[in-house]
């Protein structure tokens, strides 16, 4: 095994716990969900529909990708893996994480519609609930999650204070001074972000794959900001 | 082989010069021992070292190949770093198996052996462990890693005597039955000195001495006796160190002990006697 793989190998380790306690959660929720229907559809009290699993699994590859830096990265110090194996681990991590996420979720999401009106994220948005689409959608869009989780904590790692405030305000000065260009120019910034965002998730014409090319290019841009935080990174306590 | 290059190694913070232009080789399978004051910049050279840091200027290779983010000359160094990186959750026992992950000739058995000598519970976790025993753990690690190069910084850091003691014992016994370069970096000198074979001393971010412990101590002698007598033996001899108790002083003689003036020394009926290595290097290393 080359030493990309064996950091690759303590980065899945790291991770193994979190998502052995999210996956026990979230089968535990879905048993009781499928018992407590079955039970209400029995009576004929609900015909309730559910979904956002797929949901779940966006918000803790976020929260994953937010803490999967600092420890390691001292760690991987600590034994003198170069910056770049370990990005090059981590990306490798990050990517199989989210597929594998992806492919238990769109698993999951099969099963459970076999016993609940359950409802993925994508059929929610595009009306397809084909396998192959829902699994690739997914990935790409865990994919995002992690490497924006990761990309942030990395940034603020790299960070003095001051630019710590700086990059926490930007976004929300940012907002701020889109909403009063909008004003501005009587809502043409907010009519134009509407209708990229509609092309890019292929919501105009019901297409998911061009969502999965957005949410690729999207990860890239993230990786690729990754690259440049971590060339000459620091060891911050 | 692993030999280390380091060139016109300089690193600037700010105005403030950390290193200033060190060039030196290190050869193999020698113990080093980089000294100097606080602040002096041996942590920063050790980090340019192991790529923790990066130089404003100069380079460093170790058998020509450049270190600055090339793994395989990095796998060839491990460094005990002062400061502990180290998952706080994890067991000693896990951080020696992910050890041996990077350092394929990490010797299990060996590092198991040295935790019992040191009573270190290898079940413990990290966050667990009390200064001197971060210590000692780190220590083993580094001495089971079989890296060609091993760099300690304060490795003696809060341990007890006895401790200390053993850990001299260890790694020469490691170093005899497996040689390797081994740099340590230390304020105990005194201590240290009996190992060390190499000195590297920095003093204000400059290289101000790298000679053999046998050469240095022979670059220069005290000389003791009535001040007035000693103040004239020194009449155009370059010495550093000055010790005044009553009438009587005690000065270091930049000289080598074979250059040493006996006759007017008997004449003016004062003695001789060896320096130390750590009184020389406070000597050198005073401003």
């Amino acid at each position: 095994m080359n030493n990309t793989l064996k950091v690759s190998k303590y980065l899945f380790h790291d991770f193994k716990k979190a998502m052995m306690i999210f996956y026990a959660i979230i089968f535990s929720i879905a048993i009781i969900l499928v018992f407590l229907n079955l039970k209400l559809v029995s009576q004929e009290i609900s015909r309730a529909r559910f979904g956002g699993f797929g949901f779940t699994v966006f918000i803790f590859l976020f929260v994953s990708g937010l803490n999967c830096f600092k420890t390691s990265f001292r760690f991987m110090q600590a034994n003198n893996i170069s910056r770049k194996r370990f990005y090059y681990a981590n990306i490798i991590t990050l990517v199989t994480i989210s597929a594998f996420m992806a492919l238990i979720d769109t698993t999951m999401t099969n099963v459970i519609k076999l016993m609940l009106p359950y409802n993925s994220l994508l059929e929610q948005l595009y009306k397809n609930d084909f396998f192959f689409s829902n699994f690739i959608w997914s990935f790409a869009l865990f994919t995002l999650a992690a490497s924006a989780g990761w990309c942030i904590t990395m940034l603020y790692y790299k960070c003095g204070k001051l630019m710590k405030t700086v990059v926490s305000l930007a976004p929300v000065l940012i907002i701020i001074l889109l909403a009063m260009l909008n004003n501005l120019v009587k809502g043409a910034i907010g009519t134009a972000i509407i209708k990229f965002l509609t092309v890019a998730l292929g919501f105009n014409n019901n297409n998911p794959y061009m969502a999965v090319f957005s949410f690729l290019i999207a990860s890239a841009g993230a990786f690729g900001l990754c690259y440049l935080l971590i060339q000459r990174m620091p060891i911050k306590e | 082989m692993s030999v280390i290059e380091v060139k016109n190694l300089t690193k600037d913070y700010g105005n403030t010069k950390a290193l200033d232009d060190i060039s030196f080789i290190l050869e193999p399978n020698k113990i080093y021992g980089l000294l100097g004051r606080n602040g002096a910049g041996k942590t920063t050279l050790l980090n340019f070292i192991t790529n923790k840091i990066f130089p404003t200027k100069g380079d460093i290779t170790i058998d020509g190949d450049r270190v600055f983010e090339n793994d395989k000359a990095l796998n060839t160094i491990f460094y005990m770093m002062e400061k502990n990186l180290y998952p706080e959750d994890l067991k000693v026992k896990e951080i020696f198996k992910w050890t041996k992950e990077y350092y394929t000739l990490f010797d299990m058995e060996y590092a198991n052996n040295l935790a019992n000598k040191f009573e270190l519970n290898v079940n413990k976790r990290v966050k667990n462990l009390s200064t001197g025993y971060t210590s000692i753990f780190k220590a083993i690690v580094a001495m089971a890693s079989n890296a060609d190069i091993i760099i300690f910084d304060e490795p003696v850091l809060g341990l007890d005597a006895n401790h200390r003691n053993m850990f001299y014992k260890e790694l020469i016994a490691n170093y005899s039955e497996n040689p390797k370069t081994i740099i340590i970096s230390t304020h105990l000198i005194e201590e240290v000195g009996a190992v060390l074979e190499e000195v590297i001393i920095l003093r204000d971010g400059k290289l101000i001495e790298k000679k053999s412990v046998e050469e240095l101590l022979a670059s220069a002698y005290i000389i003791t006796g009535e001040a007035s007598k000693v103040d004239e033996y020194l009449k155009e001899k370059n010495y550093i160190g000055e010790e005044t108790i009553g009438k009587f002083k005690a000065v270091t003689v930049l000289d080598s002990i074979y250059d040493k003036n006996e006759a007017l020394a008997k004449e003016l009926n004062l003695d001789f006697a060896k320096v130390e290595l750590q009184k020389l290097f406070i000597s050198l290393t005073s401003s």
